[in-house]
Parts: C-alpha cells; structure tokens; sequence
C-alpha cells in the first residue's frame, strides 16, 4: 500500500512533490503504521479516507497559484513559496518553446489518433494506433517534468467535444474539419504559451477560451454544411460557405 | 505594515484547529494530524493530502513557516521539516478565539433572556 501511495503521488505537479512528496509519504506511512496497530478494519478506514481525498488534492495543486488562490500555470512562472526552492532553470523552461511543443503533443497525437487519414493505407491505421496508445503515457510524462499543466492538458482535450459531431461522415470531411480544430487549438496552446511569457495571465486565458470557441463553432458549422449539402462538396465549400 | 488579522476569519474549524495544535510549539505534519483529531475529539480527521493541501494555504498566508530540523534526526519515518505558529498566526488565532467569544457571549445572552 505505501509502494502504491508512493506511485500515486507522481500525479501531482512535480516542484510541489518535490517539496512535500517525502512528507506526505512518511505522513502516510506513520498513518498506516497506527492504524494497523488498531486492526485491520481501522487500516482499511485510513486507506479509503486517504484514497478518496487524493483526487481533489492533486487537481487542487495543480490549480492552485500559491498565494493568490486559483490560476494556473501564471502561478509556475512566479516565484512564491515552496517555488523559490526549484532551480532556476526549470522555471525558465515552462513558457518555453519546449515547454510549448510538450503541450502540443497529447492534442496532436489526439488528432493522429482519430482523424483516420487515409484508412486504405495500412501505415496510417498502424500510426494511429500507435497515436492512441501514447496519449496517456504522454500526458502522464508532460505533466510528471512540469512541461504542461493541468489546464492546458484538459484543453487538449477539447477535439473530444466536437467528435460527435463527425458520425457517419465520410472519412476526407473528417479529417479536413478535425485537422483545422486541431489548428486552431495548436495557436491557442502557442498563444497561452506565449503570453504566459510575458507574464500577461488574463490574455493567456482569455486565448484559450477564444480558440475554443473558435473550433467549436467551427466544426459545427462545416459539419452542418455537410448534411446540407452532402456527399462530393469540395471540403472548402463546407468550410466557408454560409 | 502588518496585515490585520481579523481579515483572516473566520477560520474553517480544520484551520482554526490547525493553528490552535501549533500554538504550544512545532510540530510535525503528523502530529498535527493526530492533534487535531484530539482536540476536535474525533470529529476533524484529516487525510495527509487534506492536511498539506491547508498547510500550503497557511505557508502562502504566512499564519505557519516551516521550519528545518537542522540537521537532527526527527526519529525514525518522522518528516524532517516542521511547522510552527507565526506571530500573525498567533494573532490570527486569538482573534478568532475573541470573535468566538463574542458569539457564545450573545447566544447565552439571548437564550437567558427566552428562558426568562
């Protein structure tokens, strides 16, 4: 149990369980140790208490912007509290173009993943699948070396959204509309990114919820174009025709 | 200029607890925990999680600082860092003590003069 505890605290953002990671885990083990001491019904209670408190706790410092309440990433590039004790270095790193292109990965291997790009040719279903297969540990990786956070993760998320969208669509409409989302997000990501950069917080949320937006009217409406106009319209058409 | 401590409340029972378990001294996170759940007489049982999750609230508030156990050996499987009471904590504290005060002041009041 205290080895899956252990584990189980990778999931949160890695300056804090650098600072408090060898806490908690002692906390914990005392924890048990006591319970145990009571009987095993006693160590049960402990664990459930301590597993059901866990979720909130870790999306909590993820969000957290110590000092200030809730923002997010703003928060990794500001020195506060147990932030001081992080080398430099790393703090430089978030914003940056690395930092940018680790946030872009999990949205695009989303879009290999499901945009079925020529489904006679069997390297694209094998790169999907592979696509598929590395989203998780991808995002599990990005957010364990603090390249992206957990905002910008759930955004990556966003193409789920609009997938309903594309059922029983023929496969090149799918691809076109799901590649301009992904577009469309990719400069959101660069543009919260960057303006993270210059330490601008409201206009690094504020792109965010834009370019949301902005994939999802659009996907709508070239979807919508699609059962209107059907089958053999150049794709260009159902993208801008009103 | 010192920030007024009366901004801070009123506390959340599990802070006001918190606080009150480091009043005599420093502590370990773990002692804090235990603490607490003796002082509330088992009615705040704070998970480690939950228990860090306020304690990074306290530090970001500067009510506790933690401290380092220079070097000394804690005991075995006890943290080496430590919490302890700031003196805006201290302050904060009493003047949630005060504020509680003065409520139980005017519910017995109030309740003296139904009963009469």
């Amino acid at each position: 149990m205290k080895k899956f505890y252990s584990l189980l605290l990778y999931l949160f953002p890695k300056p804090y369980r650098d600072e408090y990671g060898d806490e908690l885990q002692a906390v914990f083990d005392l924890s048990l140790e006591d319970a145990a001491q009571a009987g095993k019904f006693e160590v049960v209670k402990v664990v459930v208490s301590e597993l059901a408190a866990l979720p909130a706790a870790i999306i909590h410092e993820h969000l957290r912007k110590p000092g200030h309440g809730w923002v997010t990433q703003a928060s990794i590039l500001e020195k506060s509290s147990y932030m001081k004790t992080i080398p430099k270095i790393e703090w430089e790193e978030l914003g940056s173009w690395k930092a940018t292109l680790a946030s872009l990965l999990p949205l695009w291997l989303f879009f290999f993943a499901f945009a079925n790009i020529s489904p006679g040719l069997e390297i694209f279903e094998i790169l999907a699948l592979i696509a598929f297969y590395l989203i998780i540990p991808v995002c599990i990786v990005s957010l364990w070396k603090g390249w992206m956070t957990f905002d910008l993760l759930l955004y990556s998320f966003f193409p789920i959204t609009t997938i309903f969208l594309f059922d029983e669509m023929d496969w090149s409409y799918r691809t076109f509309i799901l590649l301009s989302c992904t577009l469309i997000l990719t400069v959101g990501i660069v543009g919260y990114q960057r303006s993270l950069n210059k330490d601008s917080v409201t206009l690094a949320w504020l792109t965010l919820l834009l370019t949301a937006i902005a994939a999802w009217i659009f996907a709508s409406h070239a979807a919508q174009n699609y059962w209107q106009m059907g089958n053999g319209t150049p794709w260009w058409i159902l993208f801008f025709s009103f | 200029m010192s920030p007024d401590p009366v901004s801070y409340l009123p506390l959340t029972e599990p802070t006001f607890y918190i606080l009150l378990s480091l009043a005599p001294g420093r502590k370990h996170g773990y002692a804090i925990m235990k603490d607490v759940r003796g002082l509330s007489r088992e009615r705040v049982n704070l998970s480690t999680s939950t228990l860090y999750t306020a304690v990074g609230r306290l530090l970001d508030q500067e009510l506790i600082e933690r401290l380092d156990d220079g070097g000394q050996d804690p005991g075995p499987g006890l943290p080496r860092k430590s919490y302890a009471l700031t003196d805006l904590g201290r302050r904060v504290l009493e003047a949630e003590m005060v504020r509680l005060q003065g409520m139980v002041k005017e519910a017995r009041l109030r309740l003296r003069e139904d009963g009469a």
